[in-house]
């Protein structure tokens, strides 16, 4: 998964003036392209039109509505994605056959991207939210899944051997050895499946979904409207990076960084 | 723990992850037979005949070659763009420093919301999977790169120069071979999400290959050809990972990690 980790869309751990630098550099770099070079804007709209596009969806309460259906259609299929992934990835990571029995499946599902069951979902489900809910478990279940594995194999015996030791018995292990040993793991699994399952969602908008942020992509593009394409773009890469970076790091803070598991400084490399 | 690691012992890995895959295709026999609705859930052995159908008329043939040969040309253009400009952005830490975060935010942008976009630009044609593709691709690619020469120690290039090598001689001969695992890392990375994004691209787009067989299953409702193409996308990716990738990998990093 660390080559996962590499390739993450966080933004990453840098000091604020080097960020406020490249945003002011790409602002630039846009007004410049549209203002200065005169690039028509159906084929790239300006910072002005774009924000005008937001605003009159804003006002419009169309933002809102599709903001919230699509966050909604994620949250459902998130949930049952990691109680899912988490649960089997316990019951299989836990024994070593099992472990090396489950690779290929995991090999052979992360192959078939998310976005590549969306056909079957729509046959299977039609567009409904059995649909998206489907689909958001498929881009969650496999990642967490694997990560849990991962995260339950890398806990040293000794450790659990300790608690048995003391007196311990097996749930006591489970509970306060195996799941906080295996919790970063995890919450990278989230991080990353989090990014998948959004992408497939607007996947799944764009390709059928009544309502939410990809279908209004999908209309916006219907009409060649390219400001309101990327005032869509926009918002969807905000809400994903404030989902995937701010949720599980604000967990992380309160969980596995407070108990020691991971440093700061090493929990700010791994989320 | 103990009987499980007796097993082990006994029974090489392939042998349970064959096992597994075995398994599975029992498991999804079992369901599609009782079921007995083929609209929904088809038999295995209707999917291969689907399979067979597909690849007998030529679609299936066809459309392999075209997805892949849209992943080569795309991801080669892509690494005689981007390779270079990175080997130049990481010549200086100050540009390094300042580009690797925009570029960060752009990429927090994910390249299917960006698909409407790219059909505006270039309607429903092979071009805006290559513009698909490329937005993917591009990212990994340059970090990876950046990172390689970022990780080569300084001595390297400060010991040359005294000795009289000029920057062309000091690029040819510490960064492109010191940043080799790094580039080797982001063509691999380039070519794997590479390969979904042609996937979905194609789906969307509905131009040509993979992705259109798959979409054009699914508008005449054909279960068992949208999961024959699954497979197929699979395997496909299995065996550009596995056979193409992970023995390069090793190759590379055998002759050029020396440190």
């Amino acid at each position: 998964m660390t080559t996962l980790r590499l390739t993450s869309s966080s933004i990453p751990a840098l000091g604020i003036p080097v960020s406020v630098v490249a945003i002011l550099l790409l602002a630039l770099f846009w007004f410049a392209l549209t203002n200065v070079f005169g690039v028509p804007e159906y084929v790239f709209p300006s910072m002005s039109s774009v924000a005008a596009a937001l605003l009159e969806a804003a006002l419009s309460g169309r933002l809102l509505d599709d903001t919230s259906i699509s966050l909604l259609r994620l949250l459902l299929g998130a949930v049952i994605g990691i109680v899912t992934g988490i649960a089997f990835g316990f019951l299989v990571g836990l024994s070593r056959t099992a472990r090396i029995a489950v690779e290929p499946l995991i090999n052979a599902f992360s192959g078939i991207a998310g976005i590549a069951w969306i056909p079957l979902a729509l046959a299977w489900f039609g567009t409904g939210l059995a649909m998206s809910t489907f689909v958001i478990w498929n881009g969650m279940f496999f990642v967490v899944f694997a990560n849990t594995i991962l995260g339950v194999s890398r806990v040293p015996p000794a450790y659990a051997q300790a608690i048995f030791t003391l007196g311990g018995d097996r749930r006591e292990v489970l509970r306060s050895v195996i799941f906080p040993g295996a919790l970063p793991d995890i919450l990278t699994g989230v991080r990353v499946g989090l990014a998948f399952a959004w992408r497939s969602l607007i996947a799944a908008e764009l390709m059928g979904s009544p309502m939410g942020l990809g279908q209004w992509v999908n209309e916006a593009a219907t009409y060649q409207r390219t400001d309101r394409i990327l005032a869509g773009c926009m918002t969807i890469a905000v809400l994903g990076v404030l989902l995937e970076t701010l949720l599980v790091s604000w967990v992380a803070h309160r969980t596995v960084v407070r108990w020691g598991t991971v440093a700061v400084a090493e929990e700010r490399k791994a989320l | 723990m103990h009987s499980s690691s007796s097993i082990m012992h006994s029974v090489p890995a392939w042998v349970v992850q064959a096992s597994t895959i075995v398994l599975l295709f029992v498991v999804w026999a079992v369901i599609a037979y009782f079921t007995k609705e083929p609209a929904i859930l088809p038999t295995p052995a209707a999917t291969f005949r689907a399979m067979a159908n597909l690849i007998a008329r030529g679609t299936l043939t066809a459309a392999v070659q075209e997805s892949l040969r849209t992943l080569v040309i795309g991801c080669a253009i892509c690494i005689v763009c981007v390779v270079p400009f990175a080997l130049l952005i990481a010549q200086s830490r100050q540009i390094a420093s300042v580009l690797q975060p925009m570029v960060r935010f752009i990429s927090c942008v994910p390249a299917i919301a960006l698909i409407p976009l790219f059909i505006v630009w270039f309607g429903f044609s092979t071009n805006a999977v290559y513009a698909t593709l490329f937005y993917t691709s591009t990212i990994p690619l340059l970090f990876s790169v950046i990172t390689g020469v970022q990780k080569i120690p300084r001595v390297y290039a400060d010991g040359l120069r005294p000795l009289g090598a000029g920057q062309l001689r000091i690029v040819r001969d510490v960064y492109l071979p010191g940043a080799m695992p790094g580039i080797e890392v982001g063509i691999r990375l380039a070519l794997s999400y590479g390969w979904r994004a042609v996937i979905a691209g194609e789906l969307i787009i509905g131009s040509s290959g993979l992705g259109r067989v798959l979409a054009q299953a699914r508008a005449s409702n054909q279960v068992d050809q949208i999961i024959a193409v699954m497979i197929v996308i699979a395997v496909l990716f299995l065996i550009i990972d596995r056979l193409i990738l992970f023995p390069w990998n090793q190759l590379v990093s055998s002759r050029w990690s020396s440190f």
